[in-house]
């Protein structure tokens, strides 16, 4: 497997995981914390659906997954549960960056191999992977800057204010747009979610706006609606991976670029968990390559799907990774 | 009135308790009047018909938390209940059922919420502060199970789609729908015996028992119209946003008991009503407006949200204990 390109290094002079090796199949737990929305849910589906595959299998003794809740105490409860229970690895999605640090380490202690994902945590303890939230942002903000000229009024529609992602992104975003006075940006906090981003770009689009372009951590569908609904056309657009985004793009064929945050995380760190349990050299802090769509590579059916939901995050392909999923097998699996 | 009363007539808090509701509307003209003075185009026609529409599914929420809140509960369950009905109804409309029958059982459900609410609170009486929050829980965890972890396979009927967010003569539809139930909701609380009995439940439970009167009926209702309004709420917002999606009710459940609150309905029950709820719901839509295109960042937008409302709250606050 192409393990080179797919579970890059963080950054020059990260180290190599080290960990004691182990003969597999091995046992292997996901410790997820808030499951209430489509992304959480496909993020365990393609996990499930991973662990299916025979290349896969054969390495994988059991997954077993469970959702603590944004709550920091029982995500604990869950990890200690999950020591005793003598599982060989965790893949982690955490509550809170800090909180689990003393729960980790005590399953680092009892020989249990640590994998925090998405929202990371900071013990040195837990291998890291991740896309790299930095990049994401000065991504989109490089397009917003590509169309726009450098001038003109921008839309920013940001994500839940205080957490590291919302920040990294911005930050990104925020040093390639300050050589350029001309640009007049209006932030909203569209909190990721197609609702709140509708309502609040309709608030600054009633208070007198009109955008030359979007840039949009999230609920980037809803941002397109709004627009539509006031009765204007959808400006050049860097946004997330809703299906409905990509759908409206093709439809409307305005300048888009799309990059998600990608649900195959959870498989990644699987992938990464037994490679390291097997000895192969891996990072102990992994950069997964941004899945990025255009309007040249938009393609229904494949990174896009017109009969699905809306809500759906199209990102499950991960090319330099050398993983193709079926969207309808994988939304068959069972949360 | 008594002397005491007599005596004191000059004092303010007294005045607000006895014009709570004209206070709550000159409150809001006052807030109108200061987002228009920061960005004139607030005061537009397009905008205040955004605005509208945006502030009805608080609105018409906030018409069954009026009701529980009058008898000294709350409803909790909303954000799940407004999201499973909306589910339910949308993805019974893509297996081919009829827009009525779709709605209808997505109304029903959120009615049979209210009531399953009701038996908590009125034979096992448990607080609703804790089996609507378990409700909660439970009806999130329904929802996966019900959508199998797929995103919701929902198909929005494109005539509902244009209509919620299509004008009625010249107001958005969700408004007039809003305006008909608000209209409905202020001649059944002051014009009814059942309102009367809400009222009566909210301030002495155990008098109205004594005085004949069936509180646990009082309770079934209006827990039943509280989830009806989620979901009634829930079909709107599938229409505004075009989807379905897990999560659609997150923003939904302090806001419109806020929109009670400062409306100048009691928390503890028997006091207030829904004409105070509109101004109430206006206020906070207009306030979330203007709060999240200033560019102020989001501490200072929540400090100046919180701030406010707890401003008026004790505004509130202290003129009902004045009114006792």
């Amino acid at each position: 497997m192409a393990a080179e390109a797919c579970l890059k290094p963080w950054q020059d002079g990260t180290k190599p995981a080290r960990w004691p090796t182990k003969p597999g199949p091995y046992k292997i737990a996901i410790s997820n914390s808030y499951i209430g929305n489509t992304w959480r849910t496909e993020m365990v589906q393609v996990a499930k659906s991973y662990v299916s595959r025979p290349e896969v299998a054969k390495d994988v003794a059991s997954l077993r997954v469970a959702s603590a809740g944004n709550d920091v105490a029982a995500q604990i409860a869950q990890l200690n549960e999950m020591t005793l229970a003598g599982v060989d690895a965790i893949i982690l999605n955490a509550a809170s960056p800090t909180g689990l640090n003393s729960a980790i380490n005590q399953a680092a202690a009892a020989g249990i191999l640590v994998v925090s994902f998405d929202n990371v945590v900071t013990t040195p303890k837990a291998i890291k992977l991740n896309q790299d939230q930095y990049q994401m942002g000065k991504a989109w903000a490089q397009f917003v800057l590509d169309q726009t000229g450098g001038k003109g009024s921008v839309l920013m529609v940001r994500g839940v204010a205080g957490t590291f992602v919302d920040q990294e992104r911005t930050r990104a975003a925020m040093e390639l747009f300050k050589p350029y006075p001309d640009l007049k940006l209006t932030e909203v906090y569209g909190e990721w979610d197609d609702g709140t981003g509708q309502k609040v770009t309709a608030n600054a689009l009633a208070a007198g706006g009109k955008f030359d372009a979007v840039w949009s951590q999230g609920g980037t569908t809803g941002v397109c609606r709004a627009i539509q609904q006031a009765g204007q056309k959808i400006p050049p657009t860097a946004g997330e991976a809703e299906n409905g985004f990509r759908k409206l793009a093709y439809e409307l064929k305005f300048p888009m670029l799309s990059i998600g945050q990608s649900p195959t995380l959870s498989a990644l760190s699987i992938m990464a968990a037994v490679n390291i349990l097997k000895g192969e050299p891996t990072p102990s802090e992994i950069s997964i390559p941004l899945p990025v769509v255009t309007n040249e590579t938009l393609e229904p059916g494949k990174n896009f799907f017109p009969d699905l939901p809306d809500s759906l995050f199209t990102a499950i392909n991960i090319g330099a990774c050398g993983l193709e999923f079926d969207v309808n097998e994988v939304l068959a699996q069972k949360v | 009135m008594n002397a005491t009363l007599q005596g004191r007539r000059s004092s303010p808090a007294l005045l607000i308790a006895e014009h709570s509701v004209l206070v709550a509307y000159i409150l809001l003209l006052l807030l109108v009047g200061v987002a228009i003075a920061l960005n004139p185009a607030f005061g537009s026609l397009g905008n205040l018909k955004a605005q509208l529409l945006i502030a009805s599914f608080v609105g018409i929420i906030a018409i069954g938390q009026t009701f529980v809140i009058l008898t000294g509960h709350i409803d909790l369950s909303v954000p799940w209940n407004l999201t499973f009905s909306a589910i339910l109804a949308a993805t019974c409309y893509a297996n081919g059922y009829g827009i009525p029958a779709a709605f209808g059982l997505g109304i029903g459900f959120g009615a049979l919420v209210g009531a399953f609410n009701a038996v908590g609170v009125a034979i096992f009486r448990v607080h609703s502060l804790v089996w609507t929050l378990a409700t909660n829980a439970l009806l999130q965890g329904l929802a996966l199970l019900y959508i199998n972890g797929q995103p919701p396979r929902s198909t929005i009927p494109p005539f509902w789609r244009d209509m919620v967010t299509g004008d009625v003569g010249g107001l958005p539809m969700a408004a007039l729908l809003w305006l008909v139930l608000a209209v409905l909701t202020i001649v059944v609380l002051k014009r009814t015996s059942f309102g009367r009995k809400v009222y009566a439940t909210g301030t002495n439970e155990t008098a109205a028992f004594l005085s004949g009167i069936d509180t646990r009926l009082v309770y079934l209702t209006v827990f039943i119209i509280s989830g009806a309004s989620s979901a009634v709420a829930g079909l709107l917002l599938t229409g505004y946003a075009s989807q379905t999606y897990l999560g659609m009710g997150n923003d939904y459940l302090l806001v419109p008991i806020a929109a009670v609150i400062i409306g100048g309905t009691s928390v503890l029950g028997g006091t207030g009503g829904y004409v105070g709820s509109i101004a109430g719901t206006l206020m906070v839509v207009v306030l979330q407006a203007v709060l999240s295109t200033a560019q102020i960042g989001q501490a200072g937008k929540n400090i100046i949200f919180g701030g406010i409302i707890l401003l008026l709250v004790l505004l509130y606050g202290r003129a009902a204990r004045v009114n006792d």
